[in-house]
């Protein structure tokens, strides 16, 4: 095991090449291009033996990625924003036909206006495609990630596709240090690939993506929710596994000061590490605050999020990302866990933050425990009400008129 | 222990090479390091950021640095940008790239170097982000010398590596380890 000072697109690359990929097709899009630019170099060095497939668009390269797994062959690709948004087609038939792909995605805003920075927008908006999705914290998180969402979507109880999300540049072009696991436990960890579903073969023709009726096509649907969530139930036995082999524990929520805090903050990806920061300041002030970190949004912990939750006085939802007209998406996910929970609820809060790169800053994350504890012992929410815009530029909302109906 | 380090350049100067030597020389102490650029798109000439923490301890936070240790300014131009200089507290050091001194009205101390002059001696350009990496550990110990000489050795080719190398050495003696 060797300690680097890399990128999380660097960390991606690696965990590409542990896992032994054989087929990477993939179109440039930052921040998410260096992931295959690293790879190309690998294999035109001859140091990974694959195929790459240096495509025109990401629709391509999502039905070569399709195509190869179909073909059983183990298959990566990586995306950010439009890119992924352009495979968004082609998505549920690799989750429809059953395909174990892995895909890293450099978390970007989507236009317009265009952004090349950070949000969550990307990769929620594919919430319903079939696929699982994992928002990781760091780099070493965003290589392990890679080489357990293999492991998961392999998994004869799953064989389900797997976007393993990290935060574009504040993970993919930060630099930090990463555990490089070695071949040998990798290799125990995740065996060489064998496609272990109906996949094409010569001397036993099959006939793939069928159409199905009305009666059929609900129970193909059933089934793929139900096999999504029974990664919850195998997740212990490979964390368990992961933790055995290379000495770091993960789960599908990680916790930190949670269990007897008063307040919560609940979000996902890099910057609840910020968030653990400002929890540490506030607790050694006497505050209790805590925080619960979504790891595993496809499938969505629910039991999980009621049991660690309930207790709580006023729970926050940070998101990377507005559902427009509705809200943040991560904060219905959270918020439907605790509806049918007997005795009394937290309250609950909405922040959007973070989107198109805005910096999340302790500033903003001291902002949110200050509201939630104003609001904790309020009758009922104030006018700032249930979604909170905690970093908005007051002077540009007006300047902007945003809002106000135009013409006429 | 936590140090901050806050890095302004313009595209090509280096500050973003500049932040990564340092976070990697540091990870090679067995300390833990992160460091980050913030550019619109990658283009020569605008205005770059690069942030470095450097602890003892894993690092959590994943934002920008309001209130830097060290601020280094690799070109005088950048102070007509009011932001450059935010965010100084009374133990920052603010370490910049000018012909003489500078009187500026900020807390914490300021160090000159006149870093253009030795990159053009050294590389017969206006390279300048090893040099005030020099000067930079010579005012901090964040990381010994020799653990910046080695990552240098890695990463550059043997010529560069040199050049570089004399680069940060010339550096470290130039900066007096007083302000001015």
């Amino acid at each position: 095991m060797t300690r680097v000072f890399i990128s999380g697109t660097h960390a991606v690359a690696e965990a590409a090449d542990l896992a032994d990929v054989k087929v990477i097709a993939a179109y440039p899009i930052t921040p998410q291009t260096s992931i295959v630019e690293t790879l190309a170099r690998k294999v035109s060095s001859g140091e990974l033996k694959a195929e790459m497939v240096p495509v025109e668009s990401e629709h391509s390269a999502m039905s070569t990625v399709v195509g190869a797994s179909l073909a059983g062959a183990r298959a990566f690709t990586a995306s950010s924003s439009q890119g992924l948004a352009l495979m968004h087609e082609v998505l549920p038939y690799a989750s429809g036909l059953r395909l174990p792909i892995v895909m890293a995605i450099a978390n970007r805003a989507l236009a317009s206006p265009v952004s090349i920075f950070n949000d969550q927008q990307d990769s929620l908006s594919q919430r319903d495609s079939g696929w699982l999705q994992f928002y990781v914290k760091n780099a070493q998180e965003a290589l392990d990630f890679i080489l357990i969402a293999y492991r998961l979507a392999e998994d004869p109880r799953v064989l389900l596709p797997v976007m393993v999300c990290m935060d574009g540049f504040s993970i993919s072009h930060t630099s930090e240090p990463v555990e490089i696991p070695s071949r040998e436990l990798v290799r125990e960890f995740l065996p060489a690939f064998k496609a272990n579903y109906p996949h094409l073969d010569l001397e036993d023709p099959k006939v793939f993506n069928v159409m199905a009726f009305p009666d059929h096509f609900e129970e193909f649907q059933r089934d793929k929710h139900e096999s999504s969530r029974n990664v919850l139930v195998i997740t212990d036995e490979v964390y368990g596994d992961f933790n055995r082999l290379f000495g770091r524990q993960y789960g599908n929520v990680e916790y930190y000061q949670a269990s007897d805090a008063e307040v919560v903050l609940v979000g996902m990806g890099s910057m609840m590490g910020t968030v653990r920061d400002v929890v540490d300041a506030l607790r050694a002030a006497g505050q209790k605050v805590g925080m619960a970190r979504v790891a595993s949004y496809r499938p969505f912990p629910v039991s999980e999020i009621r049991s660690a939750l309930k207790s709580a006085r006023t729970i926050g939802v940070l998101d990377r990302d507005i559902s427009f007209g509705a809200g943040g998406i991560l904060y219905q996910d959270v918020v439907r866990s605790l509806y049918n929970e007997s005795g009394p609820r937290p309250r609950a809060i909405n922040f959007i933050v973070g989107l198109g790169g805005r910096d999340v800053s302790h500033r903003t994350i001291r902002t949110c425990f200050e509201r939630l504890f104003l609001a904790s012992d309020k009758e009922a929410l104030g006018t700032e009400g249930e979604l909170q815009w905690p970093d908005e530029n007051e002077k540009l909302l007006k300047t902007w008129e945003v809002g106000k109906t135009y013409g006429n | 222990m936590q140090i901050e380090v806050r890095f302004h350049g313009f595209g090509g100067e280096g500050v973003v090479r500049a932040s990564e030597i340092l976070g990697q020389a540091a990870v090679k102490c067995g300390k833990w390091a992160q460091s980050f650029p913030y550019f619109g798109t990658e283009i020569r000439g605008a205005a770059v950021k690069a942030f470095t923490r450097v602890g003892d301890a894993p690092i959590n936070a994943r934002c920008f640095i309001y209130e830097p240790d060290i601020l280094v300014v690799t070109n005088q131009s950048l102070l007509e940008d009011k932001e450059v200089l935010k965010g100084l507290k009374d133990e920052s050091k603010l370490i910049l790239n000018a012909p003489e001194p500078v009187a500026l009205d900020v807390p914490g101390k300021v160090y000159t170097i006149n870093a253009t002059k030795i990159g053009y001696e050294i590389f017969k350009k206006p390279i300048v982000n090893t040099i005030m990496l020099g000067a930079l550990i010579k005012l901090t110990d964040m990381v010994p010398l020799e653990a910046l000489k080695e990552v240098i050795n890695e990463e550059f080719s043997k010529n560069l590596a040199e050049l570089n190398i004399e680069a940060i050495t010339i550096g470290y003696e130039t900066i007096a380890n007083k302000e001015g």
